[in-house]
């Protein structure tokens, strides 16, 4: 009886203990430490090394005989001769809808797989026409404009046809970009005022000046798919369930938030080879894009063969596969991401760090290196405002500014007894999808004495008390850009086309503006303008970048090349294999 | 009867009406901006204004609820999702079906085999077999539905590669999201039904049939399990409104496309028509849970019956006698 008494009380004990037990080792991807490190592997350098590489994997990082980080998988000698029947693709994008003119929804590189845009671009920031009519035009193939206009006109091929068997004219050209301005993804439109049909093939953009701006062109004629009016019409869902473009590729089947499956099209328009762009290759018969919300399910898949290739990867993943022992089984190619993790001060009068010596001290105080090091998963240190990943970035600004040297502690104390801080409270706030290194931030400011309260808000609230400028003094977050750096400086502190004449962080400052527009205008986008520019900031610590991360693509060994958009997405159709 | 099952379908009507008004209500007030989400960080401030007066987001409250109101309950439409961009009800005539089948099926399951389990266990009580089972059960409720998942990932799919380890179509599909969901619901089940089943083993009127030279089946089942079954019913009817969403760990795990992860997009994403449709689908199906586990009660038991007859005729009477 005592027995069966005791044995009642002590096995719930047990069972909880067990429970417990198993969370621990069922739960989360933490890699095996006798593998590859991946905070070093990826993290090491800006650009090369893979973590798929050390603990037996006999694709070693950096070797030449390895396959990892093998720079020939991104090349431009693309050989065509091989087609494969199918591919599992995943990538950390979700595609909620199929509407072409939100390119926000629709961003994933398979998205030019079914829809096109007049013109591609890319990594060197070099146009090449796709609907555009690569044989008129005389400032560029496709294009027409003179020096000092305003207008730019495209000719279009009169032989375009979508998958449903609509014409494409300028027209439809025409409502493609009307639709954009209606759902109001204009962004970088600033310029651009109306389209003007001239006749079927030919269409006038008319702007309100010259498009002088790095990437002003560019966001455009290179961010605006076209498709038919009729199509739109005939569509039940408005193209938001179902797709029709003028791409190689046609829509078998859509899910949101789960799957997207496209076929190769028979009756592709585009029949000139010479005049067909590498984007327009269809090299494999059935894509899928499988679309995960789970990230131990990217491991699985990949484990399993349910998926071929993996588009992003995160370096946790990676060390993970290579721990279950399926090192061998894929190849791994890291580059520079075009996201960073930025930090600014609020500089509203409303907010203490409106004075410059506090925000420098604040700024200085953080410490990349050991955010780097805390998160991992292949993020680097920023040394400079800005990476690798941008075209026109310049090696010499890496830890050449005041924010990126080490932070001396005499120093930041001295600023902090300038601006008259006495250990007021100051508000962090950021958004819980990079709540990760807020307790490391507070710790590092209070670390010199500098009091923080955090606010780890959801996206929404936390957008919202960004805009008052009395509910945080010291805010950041993740921003990403397209192929220039300067493109990234504006999206975080321009106050062009804002309402209220400041930057998201309340700056008004003409001087800051007159810089960074000097950047961005393609005659006066020079490093001696650049390096001006970043002075200045640094000299008023406007804003601070701490962490990059690295994309790691996944590819088996008979993808012999991948074709990637300029914003750094695969175009699977147009990657080569070998047999 | 009829009178009691019109009164209830009435109250669910007026339920739903309040519930709709509420949740507007509360995501009214919840902070954060549906045109800044969409539209990203490079937007400016007159392109977020622009798109939220497009949406109607600008208008006072009174009249966004009136419309919201008018547009639910008289022109059947929920609105089309900012995200999605297709209408509500053409996903939730998708994504329904599927998580409805998913949690009816996990909901059979659970009671298919909970239900037996609990009896035999309270009818060899103390035994080893009550013992074991009970062990079991108790694991089962403790069982994180994620963590299950995810090791029936791993045992299934990677290590014996018997099953896909996610994905939406054939049966292959549903047996792992059906299995883990149903656990939790097997043990509860059991645990329940055991203890129901003990509490009626004991009632006189089981001795008395014994006492009359019933078989022990007759005895069980025609006897103790009818006044065993009202808390499992009520059991039940809260795991049949928990169908719509409780299944969203289930459906994030194994990708299913669902109406848990419609929702949880809709929610982080302040996509106001998906969550409030979904959360008045949700009460809806409470609503109609409560009344089935109501009209059942009524059937077991006469006692209840009469007690729903009885108050409609008091009332009746009461009326009647006021007329006079």
């Amino acid at each position: 009886m005592k027995t069966r008494k005791a044995t009642k009380s002590v096995l719930p004990l047990l069972l909880a203990l067990a429970m417990m037990l198993g969370l621990l080792t069922g739960c989360g991807g933490s890699s095996s430490d006798g593998t590859s490190d991946s905070g070093s592997g990826s993290s090491a350098s800006s650009s090369a090394d893979s973590s798929a590489t050390e603990g037996g994997d006999a694709d070693a990082s950096g070797d030449e005989e390895g396959a990892d980080n093998d720079a020939s998988i991104v090349s431009t000698d693309y050989d065509n001769s091989v087609q494969i029947d199918s591919l599992t693709y995943i990538q950390d994008t979700d595609i909620t809808s199929l509407v072409p003119w939100d390119v926000r929804t629709l961003t994933p590189g398979i998205a030019y797989e079914v829809y096109e845009m007049l013109f591609g671009v890319d990594s060197n920031g070099e146009y090449y026409p796709v609907l555009a009519d690569a044989t008129r035009g005389d400032y560029m193939p496709g294009m027409d404009h003179e020096e000092g206009s305003s207008d730019y006109t495209i000719y279009i091929y009169d032989y375009i046809y979508d998958s449903a068997g609509h014409h494409i004219t300028a027209d439809d050209v025409k409502f493609s970009f009307d639709m954009a301005r209606d759902g109001g993804f204009e962004s970088g439109w600033g310029s651009f005022e109306s389209e003007e049909v001239i006749d079927e093939t030919t269409i006038v953009l008319h702007c309100t000046e010259e498009l002088t701006k790095m990437g002003e062109l560019q966001n455009i004629i290179c961010r605006t798919y076209i498709f038919s009016e009729e199509a739109y019409n005939e569509s039940p869902s408005g193209l938001s369930a179902d797709a029709c473009g003028t791409g190689p590729y046609t829509v078998e089947s859509f899910t949101a938030s789960t799957e997207l499956i496209v076929t190769k099209r028979d009756d592709y328009w585009q029949t000139n080879e010479e005049l067909k762009q590498q984007i327009q290759q269809a090299n494999v018969g059935t894509i899928t894009l499988t679309l995960l919300t789970e990230s131990t399910q990217e491991v699985i898949g990949l484990e399993t063969g349910t998926i071929d290739l993996a588009e992003k990867i995160s370096a946790d993943n990676v060390d993970q596969l290579v721990a279950d022992g399926y090192g061998d089984s894929f190849n791994t190619y890291s580059s520079q991401s075009n996201m960073i993790v930025y930090a600014y001060c609020n500089v509203d009068e409303a907010s203490l760090c409106s004075n410059v010596a506090l925000r420098k001290a604040i700024l200085m105080a953080i410490d990349n290196e050991a955010l780097a090091a805390f998160e991992g998963n292949g993020m680097v240190a920023c040394t400079t405002l800005g990476n690798s990943f941008f075209a026109d970035y310049d090696t010499s600004w890496e830890g050449a500014y005041s924010l990126y040297q080490s932070a001396d502690e005499a120093t930041i104390q001295s600023l902090l007894d300038e601006a008259g801080y006495n250990g007021e409270t100051l508000k962090l706030l950021t958004a819980t999808y990079c709540g990760d290194y807020a307790e490391i931030i507070e710790g590092q400011l209070e670390a010199y004495g500098i009091n923080v309260e955090l606010y780890v808000m959801d996206g929404g609230t936390c957008n919202t008390m960004k805009a008052d400028p009395t509910e945080w003094d010291i805010f950041y977050q993740y921003m990403a850009a397209d192929d220039y750096v300067v493109n990234l400086w504006s999206h975080l502190i321009d106050a062009d086309g804002r309402s209220n004449g400041a930057t998201e962080n309340f700056i008004v400052d003409d001087t800051l503006q007159d810089l960074l527009h000097t950047c961005m205008a393609s005659e006066t986008h020079t490093a001696e303008n650049m390096d001006a520019f970043l002075q200045y900031v640094d000299d008023n610590a406007y804003v601070k970048a701490l962490v990059t991360g690295s994309d790691i693509l996944l590819y088996p060994d008979y993808v012999s090349t991948v074709f990637k958009t300029d914003k750094g997405y695969i175009v699977p159709g147009a990657c080569c294999f070998t047999e | 009867m009829s009178r009691y099952v019109l009164k209830r379908l009435g109250w669910l009507i007026l339920t739903t009406i309040v519930v709709a008004i509420i949740i507007f209500t509360i995501m009214y007030f919840v902070p954060g901006d549906p045109g800044r989400l969409i539209l990203g960080n490079t937007a400016t401030e007159e392109e977020i204004l622009a798109y939220d007066e497009a949406l109607g987001l600008n208008d006072p409250f009174l009249i966004q609820l009136g419309r919201y109101l008018k547009e639910t309950f008289l022109e059947f439409d929920l609105g089309t999702s900012y995200v999605f961009k297709v209408p509500v009800m053409q996903e939730f005539a998708e994504r329904l079906p599927r998580t409805l089948i998913l949690g009816l099926l996990c909901m059979v399951i659970s009671a298919a085999i909970g239900i037996p389990l609990g009896v035999v266990c309270a009818l060899k009580r103390n035994s080893l077999v009550d013992h074991g089972a009970m062990i079991l059960a108790m694991a089962g409720v403790s069982v994180p539905q994620f963590w299950l998942a995810l090791l029936m990932v791993i045992l299934f799919s990677v290590n014996l590669g018997w099953l896909p380890p996610y994905g939406f179509g054939g049966i292959e599909y549903w047996i792992m999201p059906v299995i883990a969901g149903s656990v939790g619901g097997i043990a509860m089940n059991a645990r329940q039904t055991r203890s129901a089943v003990l509490e009626t083993i004991r009632a006189d009127f089981v001795t008395t049939a014994r006492a009359k030279g019933l078989s022990e089946n007759k005895v069980i089942y025609k006897h103790m399990l009818p006044n065993a079954m009202i808390p499992i019913i009520n059991l039940l009817g809260g795991t049949f409104a928990m169908a719509i969403g409780g299944t969203v760990v289930i459906e994030s795990v194994f990708q299913f496309p669902g109406i848990g992860t419609y929702m949880l997009t809709g929610i982080n994403q302040r996509d106001y028509p998906v969550v409030r449709s979904c959360i008045l689908i949700l009460a809806i199906f409470s609503t109609v849970a409560m009344l089935l586990v109501d009209l059942v009660y009524a059937y077991l038991d006469p006692r209840i019956k009469a007690q729903y007859v009885n108050a409609s005729s008091k009332k009746l009477k009461k009326k009647e006698g006021e007329s006079k």
